[in-house]
Protein backbone atom coordinates (compact mmCIF):
# COMPACT_ATOMS: atom_id res chain seq x y z
CA UNK A 1 0.00 0.00 0.00
CA UNK A 2 2.82 2.29 0.96
CA UNK A 3 4.90 1.33 -1.57
CA UNK A 4 1.72 1.85 -4.25
CA UNK A 5 1.57 5.19 -2.38
CA UNK A 6 5.01 6.05 -2.59
CA UNK A 7 5.45 4.68 -6.49
CA UNK A 8 2.38 6.72 -7.61
CA UNK A 9 3.71 9.95 -5.92
CA UNK A 10 7.15 9.23 -7.92
CA UNK A 11 5.57 8.91 -10.87
CA UNK A 12 3.90 11.80 -10.64
CA UNK A 13 7.06 13.91 -10.81
CA UNK A 14 8.04 12.53 -13.42
CA UNK A 15 5.12 12.48 -15.53
CA UNK A 16 4.50 15.00 -18.07
CA UNK A 17 1.24 16.80 -16.81
CA UNK A 18 3.42 17.65 -13.69
CA UNK A 19 6.14 19.00 -15.37
CA UNK A 20 3.70 21.37 -17.26
CA UNK A 21 2.16 22.48 -14.25
CA UNK A 22 5.83 23.04 -13.01
CA UNK A 23 6.62 25.30 -15.46
CA UNK A 24 3.52 27.27 -15.50
CA UNK A 25 4.15 27.65 -11.28
CA UNK A 26 7.40 29.22 -12.60
CA UNK A 27 6.42 31.78 -15.36
CA UNK A 28 3.65 32.96 -13.12
CA UNK A 29 5.53 33.22 -9.80
CA UNK A 30 8.33 35.01 -12.46
CA UNK A 31 5.56 37.11 -13.53
CA UNK A 32 4.54 37.70 -10.33
CA UNK A 33 7.84 38.61 -9.05
CA UNK A 34 8.49 40.99 -11.50
CA UNK A 35 5.43 43.07 -11.13
CA UNK A 36 5.99 42.88 -7.19
CA UNK A 37 9.18 44.09 -7.59
CA UNK A 38 8.17 47.38 -10.22
CA UNK A 39 5.38 48.04 -7.96
CA UNK A 40 7.87 47.91 -4.56
CA UNK A 41 10.29 50.55 -6.52
CA UNK A 42 7.86 53.03 -7.55
CA UNK A 43 6.54 52.77 -4.11
CA UNK A 44 10.41 53.00 -2.54
CA UNK A 45 10.40 56.20 -5.03
CA UNK A 46 7.80 57.91 -3.46
CA UNK A 47 5.96 58.53 -6.99
CA UNK A 48 2.72 56.72 -6.02
CA UNK A 49 1.27 55.13 -9.15
CA UNK A 50 3.69 54.78 -11.93
CA UNK A 51 3.56 56.93 -15.09
CA UNK A 52 1.97 56.10 -18.11
CA UNK A 53 4.81 55.26 -19.70
CA UNK A 54 6.48 52.75 -17.36
CA UNK A 55 2.83 51.45 -17.16
CA UNK A 56 3.12 50.30 -21.05
CA UNK A 57 6.45 48.91 -20.42
CA UNK A 58 4.80 46.81 -17.78
CA UNK A 59 1.69 46.09 -19.78
CA UNK A 60 4.16 44.70 -22.43
CA UNK A 61 5.67 42.92 -20.25
CA UNK A 62 2.60 41.01 -19.22
CA UNK A 63 1.64 40.19 -22.99
CA UNK A 64 5.55 39.10 -23.20
CA UNK A 65 4.92 36.49 -20.74
CA UNK A 66 1.75 35.63 -21.55
CA UNK A 67 2.61 34.61 -25.13
CA UNK A 68 5.70 33.15 -23.88
CA UNK A 69 3.57 30.74 -21.39
CA UNK A 70 1.39 30.23 -24.59
CA UNK A 71 3.82 29.09 -26.74
CA UNK A 72 5.73 26.97 -24.37
CA UNK A 73 2.10 25.45 -23.49
CA UNK A 74 1.79 24.60 -27.00
CA UNK A 75 4.96 23.33 -27.52
CA UNK A 76 4.47 20.84 -24.70
CA UNK A 77 1.03 19.94 -26.03
CA UNK A 78 2.57 19.04 -29.05
CA UNK A 79 5.62 17.39 -28.11
CA UNK A 80 2.87 15.03 -25.66
CA UNK A 81 0.17 14.51 -28.58
CA UNK A 82 2.75 13.65 -31.02
CA UNK A 83 4.42 11.20 -28.61
CA UNK A 84 1.17 9.79 -27.86
CA UNK A 85 0.19 9.85 -31.58
CA UNK A 86 3.30 7.96 -31.99
CA UNK A 87 2.58 5.19 -30.06
CA UNK A 88 -1.51 5.16 -31.35
CA UNK A 89 0.43 4.60 -34.98
CA UNK A 90 2.53 1.83 -33.64
CA UNK A 91 -0.12 0.17 -32.10
CA UNK A 92 -2.29 -0.08 -35.13
CA UNK A 93 0.73 -0.43 -37.54
CA UNK A 94 1.00 -3.52 -35.87
CA UNK A 95 -2.76 -4.70 -35.43
CA UNK A 96 -2.65 -3.90 -39.30
CA UNK A 97 0.42 -6.39 -40.02
CA UNK A 98 0.39 -8.72 -37.48
CA UNK A 99 4.23 -8.07 -37.34
CA UNK A 100 4.89 -8.33 -33.54
CA UNK A 101 8.13 -7.48 -33.68
CA UNK A 102 7.52 -3.49 -34.24
CA UNK A 103 8.58 -2.09 -31.02
CA UNK A 104 7.63 1.81 -29.93
CA UNK A 105 10.92 4.26 -30.37
CA UNK A 106 11.64 5.82 -27.03
CA UNK A 107 13.36 8.65 -27.46
CA UNK A 108 13.65 9.96 -23.60
CA UNK A 109 13.38 7.83 -19.93
CA UNK A 110 12.67 10.17 -18.01
CA UNK A 111 8.92 10.95 -18.34
CA UNK A 112 5.86 9.77 -18.02
CA UNK A 113 5.73 9.09 -22.44
CA UNK A 114 8.96 7.44 -22.22
CA UNK A 115 8.16 4.92 -19.46
CA UNK A 116 4.84 4.20 -20.67
CA UNK A 117 6.64 3.31 -24.65
CA UNK A 118 8.99 0.95 -22.45
CA UNK A 119 6.06 -0.92 -20.42
CA UNK A 120 4.00 -1.23 -23.78
CA UNK A 121 7.74 -2.61 -25.27
CA UNK A 122 8.18 -5.13 -22.43
CA UNK A 123 4.36 -5.81 -23.08
CA UNK A 124 4.50 -6.31 -26.57
CA UNK A 125 8.11 -8.57 -26.20
CA UNK A 126 5.72 -10.51 -23.60
CA UNK A 127 2.80 -11.30 -26.46
CA UNK A 128 5.47 -11.77 -29.18
CA UNK A 129 6.89 -14.37 -26.94
CA UNK A 130 3.95 -16.27 -26.07
CA UNK A 131 2.62 -15.97 -29.95
CA UNK A 132 6.03 -17.39 -31.16
CA UNK A 133 4.84 -20.39 -28.17
CA UNK A 134 1.73 -21.11 -30.02
CA UNK A 135 3.08 -21.24 -33.01
CA UNK A 136 5.82 -23.14 -32.54
CA UNK A 137 3.23 -25.75 -30.78
CA UNK A 138 1.21 -25.87 -33.17
CA UNK A 139 4.01 -26.11 -36.22
CA UNK A 140 5.72 -28.86 -34.50
CA UNK A 141 2.32 -30.87 -33.41
CA UNK A 142 1.55 -30.68 -37.26
CA UNK A 143 5.01 -31.52 -38.31
CA UNK A 144 5.60 -34.08 -35.72
CA UNK A 145 2.50 -36.17 -36.52
CA UNK A 146 3.92 -36.40 -40.25
CA UNK A 147 6.83 -38.39 -39.63
CA UNK A 148 4.53 -41.29 -37.97
CA UNK A 149 1.68 -41.04 -39.91
CA UNK A 150 4.15 -41.72 -43.22
CA UNK A 151 5.37 -44.52 -41.21
CA UNK A 152 2.34 -45.88 -40.74
CA UNK A 153 1.05 -45.05 -44.22
CA UNK A 154 3.99 -46.24 -45.92
CA UNK A 155 3.67 -50.29 -43.49
CA UNK A 156 -0.10 -49.72 -44.84
CA UNK A 157 1.28 -49.96 -48.35
CA UNK A 158 3.53 -53.03 -47.90
CA UNK A 159 1.06 -54.79 -46.18
CA UNK A 160 -1.05 -54.61 -48.96
CA UNK A 161 1.09 -56.14 -51.64
CA UNK A 162 0.93 -58.86 -49.63
CA UNK A 163 -2.62 -59.32 -48.78
CA UNK A 164 -5.24 -61.06 -50.14
CA UNK A 165 -7.73 -59.04 -52.31
CA UNK A 166 -10.13 -58.23 -49.61
CA UNK A 167 -7.90 -56.75 -47.14
CA UNK A 168 -6.05 -54.97 -50.01
CA UNK A 169 -8.97 -53.08 -50.49
CA UNK A 170 -9.29 -51.83 -46.95
CA UNK A 171 -5.59 -51.30 -46.26
CA UNK A 172 -6.01 -49.29 -49.79
CA UNK A 173 -8.94 -47.32 -47.88
CA UNK A 174 -6.55 -47.20 -45.10
CA UNK A 175 -4.00 -45.44 -47.16
CA UNK A 176 -5.79 -43.15 -48.56
CA UNK A 177 -7.34 -41.92 -45.24
CA UNK A 178 -3.98 -41.10 -44.29
CA UNK A 179 -3.25 -39.38 -47.22
CA UNK A 180 -6.39 -36.87 -46.39
CA UNK A 181 -4.89 -36.43 -42.94
CA UNK A 182 -1.25 -36.12 -43.96
CA UNK A 183 -2.46 -33.04 -46.82
CA UNK A 184 -4.88 -31.92 -43.95
CA UNK A 185 -1.03 -31.19 -41.88
CA UNK A 186 0.55 -30.23 -44.80
CA UNK A 187 -2.19 -27.73 -45.87
CA UNK A 188 -2.08 -26.40 -41.75
CA UNK A 189 1.88 -25.96 -42.17
CA UNK A 190 1.68 -23.77 -45.31
CA UNK A 191 -1.11 -21.69 -43.66
CA UNK A 192 1.47 -21.49 -41.19
CA UNK A 193 4.31 -20.82 -43.01
CA UNK A 194 2.63 -17.87 -45.07
CA UNK A 195 1.68 -16.15 -42.53
CA UNK A 196 5.03 -15.97 -40.86
CA UNK A 197 5.48 -13.88 -43.93
CA UNK A 198 8.89 -15.76 -44.50
CA UNK A 199 7.69 -16.33 -48.23
CA UNK A 200 7.44 -12.72 -49.32
CA UNK A 201 11.04 -13.53 -51.47
CA UNK A 202 9.01 -15.04 -54.13
CA UNK A 203 7.39 -11.89 -55.33
CA UNK A 204 7.94 -11.42 -58.69
CA UNK A 205 6.16 -8.74 -61.06
CA UNK A 206 3.40 -10.37 -62.91
CA UNK A 207 -0.55 -9.96 -64.68
CA UNK A 208 -3.64 -11.11 -62.23
CA UNK A 209 -5.81 -11.19 -65.06
CA UNK A 210 -3.20 -13.90 -66.67
CA UNK A 211 -3.05 -15.79 -63.29
CA UNK A 212 -6.86 -15.71 -63.33
CA UNK A 213 -7.06 -16.93 -66.67
CA UNK A 214 -4.76 -19.66 -65.86
CA UNK A 215 -7.04 -20.76 -63.72
CA UNK A 216 -9.88 -20.47 -65.74
CA UNK A 217 -8.70 -22.50 -68.00
CA UNK A 218 -7.89 -25.39 -65.48
CA UNK A 219 -11.01 -25.19 -63.68
CA UNK A 220 -13.52 -24.45 -66.56
CA UNK A 221 -13.84 -28.36 -67.25
CA UNK A 222 -14.47 -29.31 -63.68
CA UNK A 223 -17.72 -26.71 -64.13
CA UNK A 224 -18.61 -28.31 -67.39
CA UNK A 225 -19.04 -31.47 -65.49
CA UNK A 226 -22.16 -29.57 -62.78
CA UNK A 227 -23.08 -27.38 -66.18
CA UNK A 228 -22.11 -24.58 -64.56
CA UNK A 229 -21.55 -21.09 -66.75
CA UNK A 230 -18.59 -19.26 -65.68
CA UNK A 231 -18.68 -15.46 -67.00
CA UNK A 232 -15.03 -13.66 -66.86
CA UNK A 233 -14.62 -9.95 -67.40
CA UNK A 234 -10.70 -9.31 -66.15
CA UNK A 235 -8.79 -6.19 -67.08
CA UNK A 236 -5.21 -6.60 -67.27
CA UNK A 237 -3.75 -5.66 -63.76
CA UNK A 238 0.13 -5.43 -63.31
CA UNK A 239 0.88 -6.42 -59.90
CA UNK A 240 3.91 -7.55 -57.30
CA UNK A 241 3.05 -11.07 -56.16
CA UNK A 242 3.82 -14.40 -55.53
CA UNK A 243 2.68 -16.26 -58.51
CA UNK A 244 1.40 -19.62 -56.95
CA UNK A 245 0.05 -18.42 -54.43
CA UNK A 246 -2.13 -16.12 -55.85
CA UNK A 247 -2.99 -18.75 -58.05
CA UNK A 248 -3.88 -21.60 -55.10
CA UNK A 249 -5.67 -18.94 -53.71
CA UNK A 250 -7.88 -18.30 -57.08
CA UNK A 251 -8.30 -21.91 -57.12
CA UNK A 252 -9.60 -22.14 -53.64
CA UNK A 253 -12.10 -19.73 -54.70
CA UNK A 254 -13.19 -21.04 -57.37
CA UNK A 255 -13.39 -24.68 -56.26
CA UNK A 256 -15.81 -23.77 -53.54
CA UNK A 257 -18.35 -21.70 -55.85
CA UNK A 258 -17.86 -24.30 -58.12
CA UNK A 259 -18.50 -26.60 -55.11
CA UNK A 260 -21.29 -25.23 -53.10
CA UNK A 261 -23.03 -24.00 -56.78
CA UNK A 262 -26.18 -26.09 -57.52
CA UNK A 263 -25.98 -28.06 -61.11
CA UNK A 264 -26.72 -25.38 -63.95
CA UNK A 265 -25.57 -22.36 -61.62
CA UNK A 266 -23.59 -19.13 -62.89
CA UNK A 267 -20.42 -18.34 -61.51
CA UNK A 268 -19.09 -14.50 -62.52
CA UNK A 269 -15.43 -13.15 -62.22
CA UNK A 270 -14.07 -9.76 -62.56
CA UNK A 271 -11.14 -7.98 -62.40
CA UNK A 272 -11.91 -4.44 -62.22
CA UNK A 273 -8.92 -1.86 -60.76
CA UNK A 274 -7.35 -4.38 -59.57
CA UNK A 275 -10.24 -5.53 -57.65
CA UNK A 276 -10.76 -9.36 -57.78
CA UNK A 277 -14.21 -10.35 -57.06
CA UNK A 278 -16.43 -13.81 -57.56
CA UNK A 279 -19.70 -14.50 -57.41
CA UNK A 280 -21.88 -17.79 -57.43
CA UNK A 281 -25.47 -18.60 -57.67
CA UNK A 282 -24.87 -20.71 -54.71
CA UNK A 283 -26.89 -20.81 -51.03
CA UNK A 284 -24.24 -17.81 -49.74
CA UNK A 285 -23.10 -17.15 -46.29
CA UNK A 286 -25.63 -16.26 -43.54
CA UNK A 287 -24.33 -13.04 -42.03
CA UNK A 288 -23.50 -14.35 -38.51
CA UNK A 289 -21.26 -17.06 -40.38
CA UNK A 290 -19.77 -14.72 -42.93
CA UNK A 291 -17.12 -13.87 -40.34
CA UNK A 292 -16.13 -17.02 -39.36
CA UNK A 293 -15.61 -18.89 -42.54
CA UNK A 294 -12.09 -17.42 -42.75
CA UNK A 295 -10.86 -19.38 -39.24
CA UNK A 296 -9.28 -22.64 -39.71
CA UNK A 297 -11.00 -26.19 -39.80
CA UNK A 298 -14.57 -23.77 -40.20
CA UNK A 299 -17.58 -25.11 -42.51
CA UNK A 300 -20.76 -23.85 -41.83
CA UNK A 301 -24.30 -26.43 -40.83
CA UNK A 302 -25.17 -26.19 -44.66
CA UNK A 303 -22.23 -27.44 -46.09
CA UNK A 304 -21.17 -30.75 -43.55
CA UNK A 305 -22.39 -33.10 -46.42
CA UNK A 306 -19.63 -31.44 -49.05
CA UNK A 307 -16.10 -32.86 -49.30
CA UNK A 308 -13.58 -30.70 -47.61
CA UNK A 309 -12.09 -30.00 -44.03
CA UNK A 310 -12.27 -25.93 -44.53
CA UNK A 311 -8.70 -25.04 -44.99
CA UNK A 312 -9.29 -23.24 -48.25
CA UNK A 313 -10.45 -19.89 -46.99
CA UNK A 314 -7.71 -19.88 -43.58
CA UNK A 315 -5.68 -19.97 -47.00
CA UNK A 316 -6.85 -17.32 -49.26
CA UNK A 317 -6.99 -14.76 -45.59
CA UNK A 318 -3.30 -16.05 -45.43
CA UNK A 319 -2.57 -15.06 -49.02
CA UNK A 320 -4.40 -12.13 -49.01
CA UNK A 321 -2.67 -10.71 -46.05
CA UNK A 322 0.71 -11.54 -47.03
CA UNK A 323 0.01 -9.31 -49.49
CA UNK A 324 -1.08 -6.65 -47.68
CA UNK A 325 -4.52 -6.81 -50.02
CA UNK A 326 -7.82 -6.36 -48.53
CA UNK A 327 -11.01 -9.28 -48.76
CA UNK A 328 -14.50 -8.82 -48.59
CA UNK A 329 -17.62 -10.87 -48.47
CA UNK A 330 -21.20 -9.84 -49.47
CA UNK A 331 -24.86 -10.79 -50.78
CA UNK A 332 -24.44 -11.69 -54.40
CA UNK A 333 -28.61 -12.52 -54.49
CA UNK A 334 -28.52 -15.24 -54.39
CA UNK A 335 -24.70 -16.83 -53.48
CA UNK A 336 -21.72 -15.30 -51.72
CA UNK A 337 -19.65 -12.86 -53.49
CA UNK A 338 -16.06 -12.58 -52.37
CA UNK A 339 -13.52 -9.81 -53.42
CA UNK A 340 -9.94 -9.04 -52.77
CA UNK A 341 -9.01 -5.15 -53.37
CA UNK A 342 -5.08 -5.85 -54.06
CA UNK A 343 -2.81 -2.44 -54.18
CA UNK B 1 19.00 -48.66 -63.55
CA UNK B 2 21.67 -47.92 -60.57
CA UNK B 3 20.84 -45.73 -57.64
CA UNK B 4 22.14 -44.09 -55.06
CA UNK B 5 20.09 -43.70 -51.87
CA UNK B 6 21.64 -40.96 -49.53
CA UNK B 7 19.25 -40.49 -46.56
CA UNK B 8 20.23 -40.08 -42.89
CA UNK B 9 16.58 -41.13 -41.87
CA UNK B 10 16.77 -44.58 -41.76
CA UNK B 11 12.88 -45.22 -42.13
CA UNK B 12 12.23 -43.64 -45.21
CA UNK B 13 16.05 -44.92 -46.49
CA UNK B 14 14.23 -48.37 -46.12
CA UNK B 15 11.02 -47.84 -47.19
CA UNK B 16 12.58 -46.13 -50.66
CA UNK B 17 14.98 -49.59 -50.65
CA UNK B 18 12.18 -52.26 -50.29
CA UNK B 19 10.52 -49.90 -52.86
CA UNK B 20 13.35 -50.28 -55.64
CA UNK B 21 13.72 -54.00 -54.42
CA UNK B 22 10.28 -55.11 -55.23
CA UNK B 23 10.60 -53.03 -58.58
CA UNK B 24 13.54 -55.09 -59.43
CA UNK B 25 15.35 -52.22 -59.27
CA UNK B 26 19.13 -52.02 -57.56
CA UNK B 27 19.58 -48.87 -54.86
CA UNK B 28 22.81 -48.26 -52.94
CA UNK B 29 22.38 -46.27 -49.63
CA UNK B 30 24.91 -44.06 -47.76
CA UNK B 31 23.52 -42.50 -44.48
CA UNK B 32 25.58 -38.81 -44.53
CA UNK B 33 26.80 -36.81 -47.18
CA UNK B 34 30.37 -37.26 -46.78
CA UNK B 35 29.88 -41.30 -47.69
CA UNK B 36 27.58 -40.47 -50.41
CA UNK B 37 28.98 -37.98 -52.17
CA UNK B 38 32.43 -40.61 -51.89
CA UNK B 39 30.00 -43.44 -53.41
CA UNK B 40 28.53 -40.74 -56.03
CA UNK B 41 32.37 -39.58 -57.27
CA UNK B 42 33.33 -43.17 -58.08
CA UNK B 43 30.76 -45.23 -58.52
CA UNK B 44 28.49 -45.13 -61.59
CA UNK B 45 24.86 -44.40 -61.23
CA UNK B 46 21.81 -43.08 -63.30
CA UNK B 47 20.54 -41.14 -60.56
CA UNK B 48 20.56 -40.19 -56.72
CA UNK B 49 18.03 -39.62 -54.19
CA UNK B 50 19.63 -36.89 -51.82
CA UNK B 51 17.78 -35.72 -48.67
CA UNK B 52 18.59 -32.20 -48.12
CA UNK B 53 18.94 -32.18 -44.56
CA UNK B 54 22.28 -34.53 -43.69
CA UNK B 55 24.24 -35.16 -40.96
CA UNK B 56 28.05 -33.24 -42.30
CA UNK B 57 27.69 -32.27 -45.47
CA UNK B 58 24.09 -31.31 -46.45
CA UNK B 59 22.29 -32.43 -49.58
CA UNK B 60 22.62 -29.08 -51.76
CA UNK B 61 26.26 -28.31 -50.75
CA UNK B 62 26.46 -32.50 -51.84
CA UNK B 63 24.97 -31.73 -54.96
CA UNK B 64 26.54 -28.10 -55.81
CA UNK B 65 30.10 -29.89 -55.29
CA UNK B 66 28.84 -32.88 -57.55
CA UNK B 67 28.00 -30.26 -60.07
CA UNK B 68 31.40 -28.28 -59.78
CA UNK B 69 32.94 -31.21 -60.82
CA UNK B 70 31.54 -31.76 -63.73
CA UNK B 71 29.30 -34.52 -62.78
CA UNK B 72 26.10 -34.57 -64.37
CA UNK B 73 24.00 -37.29 -62.85
CA UNK B 74 20.05 -36.63 -62.45
CA UNK B 75 19.84 -36.13 -58.75
CA UNK B 76 16.42 -35.84 -57.01
CA UNK B 77 16.32 -33.55 -53.73
CA UNK B 78 14.14 -35.23 -51.14
CA UNK B 79 13.45 -32.52 -48.42
CA UNK B 80 10.80 -32.86 -45.62
CA UNK B 81 10.25 -29.06 -45.45
CA UNK B 82 8.28 -28.39 -48.63
CA UNK B 83 8.40 -24.44 -48.62
CA UNK B 84 8.44 -23.19 -52.23
CA UNK B 85 11.97 -21.55 -51.66
CA UNK B 86 13.10 -24.95 -50.67
CA UNK B 87 12.77 -25.92 -54.24
CA UNK B 88 14.17 -22.86 -55.62
CA UNK B 89 17.00 -23.50 -53.79
CA UNK B 90 17.06 -27.05 -54.23
CA UNK B 91 16.94 -26.79 -57.95
CA UNK B 92 19.42 -23.78 -58.33
CA UNK B 93 22.03 -25.94 -56.93
CA UNK B 94 21.52 -28.36 -59.28
CA UNK B 95 19.20 -30.75 -58.83
CA UNK B 96 16.77 -32.23 -61.05
CA UNK B 97 13.69 -32.63 -59.54
CA UNK B 98 12.03 -32.22 -56.01
CA UNK B 99 10.12 -34.14 -53.98
CA UNK B 100 8.27 -33.45 -50.59
CA UNK B 101 8.39 -35.85 -47.78
CA UNK B 102 5.87 -37.72 -47.11
CA UNK B 103 5.74 -38.99 -50.66
CA UNK B 104 4.15 -42.33 -51.92
CA UNK B 105 6.66 -44.27 -53.48
CA UNK B 106 4.68 -44.20 -56.48
CA UNK B 107 5.27 -40.72 -57.17
CA UNK B 108 9.30 -41.70 -56.57
CA UNK B 109 9.19 -44.46 -58.87
CA UNK B 110 7.84 -42.48 -61.76
CA UNK B 111 10.39 -39.26 -61.22
CA UNK B 112 13.10 -41.93 -60.95
CA UNK B 113 12.44 -43.46 -63.74
CA UNK B 114 12.06 -40.17 -65.94
CA UNK B 115 15.39 -38.71 -64.77
CA UNK B 116 17.18 -41.98 -65.47
CA UNK B 117 15.78 -42.24 -69.11
CA UNK B 118 16.33 -38.44 -69.56
CA UNK B 119 19.62 -39.17 -71.01
CA UNK B 120 18.13 -41.47 -73.50
CA UNK B 121 15.20 -38.98 -74.54
CA UNK B 122 15.78 -37.74 -78.17
CA UNK B 123 12.41 -36.32 -78.03
CA UNK B 124 13.64 -33.15 -77.92
CA UNK B 125 14.87 -32.67 -81.60
CA UNK B 126 11.95 -34.60 -82.93
CA UNK B 127 9.22 -32.42 -85.26
CA UNK B 128 6.85 -36.06 -85.43
CA UNK B 129 6.15 -37.81 -82.22
CA UNK B 130 4.91 -41.05 -82.82
CA UNK B 131 2.56 -43.68 -80.43
CA UNK B 132 0.68 -46.57 -81.98
CA UNK B 133 -1.38 -45.50 -84.88
CA UNK B 134 -1.33 -41.40 -83.33
CA UNK B 135 1.19 -38.80 -84.72
CA UNK B 136 1.93 -35.78 -83.41
CA UNK B 137 3.44 -32.79 -85.15
CA UNK B 138 5.48 -30.92 -83.48
CA UNK B 139 5.79 -28.03 -85.60
CA UNK B 140 1.96 -27.34 -87.44
CA UNK B 141 0.68 -28.13 -83.82
CA UNK B 142 -1.61 -31.34 -85.28
CA UNK B 143 -2.60 -34.74 -84.32
CA UNK B 144 -3.74 -37.11 -86.36
CA UNK B 145 -4.90 -40.71 -85.43
CA UNK B 146 -4.74 -43.29 -87.77
CA UNK B 147 -5.17 -40.71 -91.08
CA UNK B 148 -8.15 -38.68 -88.83
CA UNK B 149 -7.06 -35.36 -87.56
CA UNK B 150 -8.05 -34.81 -84.05
CA UNK B 151 -8.84 -31.13 -82.59
CA UNK B 152 -6.81 -30.34 -79.54
CA UNK B 153 -6.74 -27.04 -77.65
CA UNK B 154 -3.49 -25.72 -76.50
CA UNK B 155 -3.15 -27.40 -73.07
CA UNK B 156 -4.22 -30.84 -74.29
CA UNK B 157 -1.87 -30.47 -76.82
CA UNK B 158 0.72 -30.01 -73.92
CA UNK B 159 -0.93 -32.50 -72.03
CA UNK B 160 -0.68 -35.36 -75.00
CA UNK B 161 2.89 -34.41 -75.66
CA UNK B 162 4.10 -34.76 -71.78
CA UNK B 163 2.42 -38.08 -72.03
CA UNK B 164 3.73 -39.11 -75.37
CA UNK B 165 7.14 -38.04 -74.50
CA UNK B 166 7.43 -39.96 -71.71
CA UNK B 167 5.76 -43.27 -73.13
CA UNK B 168 5.95 -46.37 -71.68
CA UNK B 169 6.40 -44.58 -68.49
CA UNK B 170 4.33 -43.72 -65.92
CA UNK B 171 3.61 -39.96 -65.34
CA UNK B 172 1.89 -38.87 -61.72
CA UNK B 173 -0.50 -36.23 -61.36
CA UNK B 174 1.88 -34.06 -59.58
CA UNK B 175 3.95 -33.97 -62.45
CA UNK B 176 1.73 -33.46 -64.96
CA UNK B 177 0.85 -30.40 -63.04
CA UNK B 178 4.23 -28.82 -62.58
CA UNK B 179 5.11 -29.58 -65.96
CA UNK B 180 1.74 -28.86 -68.05
CA UNK B 181 0.72 -26.55 -66.11
CA UNK B 182 3.79 -24.93 -64.89
CA UNK B 183 1.99 -23.75 -61.06
CA UNK B 184 3.25 -25.74 -57.95
CA UNK B 185 0.12 -25.69 -55.77
CA UNK B 186 -2.57 -28.25 -54.35
CA UNK B 187 -5.65 -28.75 -56.69
CA UNK B 188 -8.37 -29.31 -53.99
CA UNK B 189 -10.03 -31.56 -56.44
CA UNK B 190 -9.69 -34.61 -59.27
CA UNK B 191 -9.15 -31.29 -61.76
CA UNK B 192 -6.29 -33.62 -63.63
CA UNK B 193 -8.48 -36.29 -64.04
CA UNK B 194 -11.45 -34.45 -65.87
CA UNK B 195 -8.45 -32.97 -67.78
CA UNK B 196 -7.33 -36.53 -69.32
CA UNK B 197 -11.22 -37.94 -69.47
CA UNK B 198 -11.34 -35.06 -72.05
CA UNK B 199 -8.20 -35.81 -73.90
CA UNK B 200 -9.18 -38.86 -74.01
CA UNK B 201 -12.58 -38.92 -75.57
CA UNK B 202 -10.70 -36.87 -78.40
CA UNK B 203 -8.32 -38.49 -79.00
CA UNK B 204 -10.02 -42.08 -78.42
CA UNK B 205 -13.46 -41.10 -80.41
CA UNK B 206 -14.45 -43.97 -83.11
CA UNK B 207 -10.96 -46.13 -82.25
CA UNK B 208 -10.58 -49.49 -80.96
CA UNK B 209 -7.54 -49.07 -79.29
CA UNK B 210 -7.82 -46.89 -75.79
CA UNK B 211 -4.65 -44.78 -75.29
CA UNK B 212 -3.85 -43.16 -72.14
CA UNK B 213 -4.34 -46.04 -69.24
CA UNK B 214 -5.02 -45.23 -65.40
CA UNK B 215 -2.41 -46.68 -63.24
CA UNK B 216 -4.22 -47.08 -59.99
CA UNK B 217 -2.33 -45.44 -57.28
CA UNK B 218 -0.17 -43.79 -59.42
CA UNK B 219 -1.18 -41.65 -61.99
CA UNK B 220 -1.47 -42.42 -66.26
CA UNK B 221 0.60 -43.92 -69.03
CA UNK B 222 0.92 -43.96 -72.89
CA UNK B 223 2.01 -47.07 -74.53
CA UNK B 224 2.46 -48.24 -77.93
N1 LIG C 1 -19.04 -19.99 -52.46
C1 LIG C 1 -19.55 -20.41 -51.30
N2 LIG C 1 -20.88 -20.58 -51.14
C2 LIG C 1 -21.39 -20.99 -49.95
N3 LIG C 1 -20.64 -21.29 -48.87
C3 LIG C 1 -19.32 -21.14 -48.97
C4 LIG C 1 -18.69 -20.71 -50.18
N4 LIG C 1 -17.37 -20.65 -49.97
C5 LIG C 1 -17.17 -21.05 -48.71
N5 LIG C 1 -18.32 -21.35 -48.10
C6 LIG C 1 -18.47 -21.79 -46.70
O1 LIG C 1 -17.26 -21.55 -46.01
C7 LIG C 1 -16.73 -22.75 -45.47
C8 LIG C 1 -15.23 -22.70 -45.46
O2 LIG C 1 -14.72 -22.72 -46.80
P1 LIG C 1 -13.29 -23.34 -47.05
O3 LIG C 1 -12.96 -23.20 -48.48
O4 LIG C 1 -12.36 -22.76 -46.04
O5 LIG C 1 -13.49 -24.87 -46.66
P2 LIG C 1 -14.11 -26.06 -47.51
O6 LIG C 1 -14.32 -25.66 -48.92
O7 LIG C 1 -15.28 -26.55 -46.75
O8 LIG C 1 -12.94 -27.13 -47.43
P3 LIG C 1 -11.56 -27.11 -48.23
O9 LIG C 1 -11.45 -25.78 -48.90
O10 LIG C 1 -10.53 -27.30 -47.17
O11 LIG C 1 -11.66 -28.22 -49.19
C9 LIG C 1 -17.30 -23.83 -46.35
O12 LIG C 1 -17.34 -25.07 -45.71
C10 LIG C 1 -18.70 -23.29 -46.62
O13 LIG C 1 -19.54 -23.56 -45.52
MG1 LIG D 1 -12.75 -24.72 -50.04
Amino acid sequence: MALATSSRIRSYFRSSSFQMALLFTTLLGLSVGILGYFGYYFAQNGQGLPNQEVMLWLTGLGIVFMLLVILTSFAISTFVVGRTGHIAATAKSIMDTGDLSQRISIDSRWDDLGYMAEILNQLLARIEELMHGVKNVSDNIAHDLRTPLTRLRNNLETLQKSAGPETADLCENMVAEADRLLATFAALLRIARIETGRQRNQFVPLQIDAVIRDVLEMYEPVADEKNIRITAQLEPASYHGDRDLLFQAFVNLLDNAIKFTPDGGTILITLDNKTFSIADSGPGVTAPDREKIFERFYRTEASRNTPGNGLGLALVAAVVKLHGASIGLSDANPGLRISIAFR
Amino acid sequence: MRILIIEDDKAVADYISNGFKEAGIVADAAVNGKDGLHLATTENYDVLIVDRMLPGIDGITLVKTLRGSGNAVPVLILSALGEIDDRVTGLRSGGDDYLVKPFAFAELLARVEVLARRKSNTFAAQTILKIADLEMDMLARKVVRNGTPVDLQTREFRLLEYLVKHKGQVVTRTMLLENVWDYHFDPQTNVIDVHISRLRGKINAGHKTQLIRTIRGAGYIIED
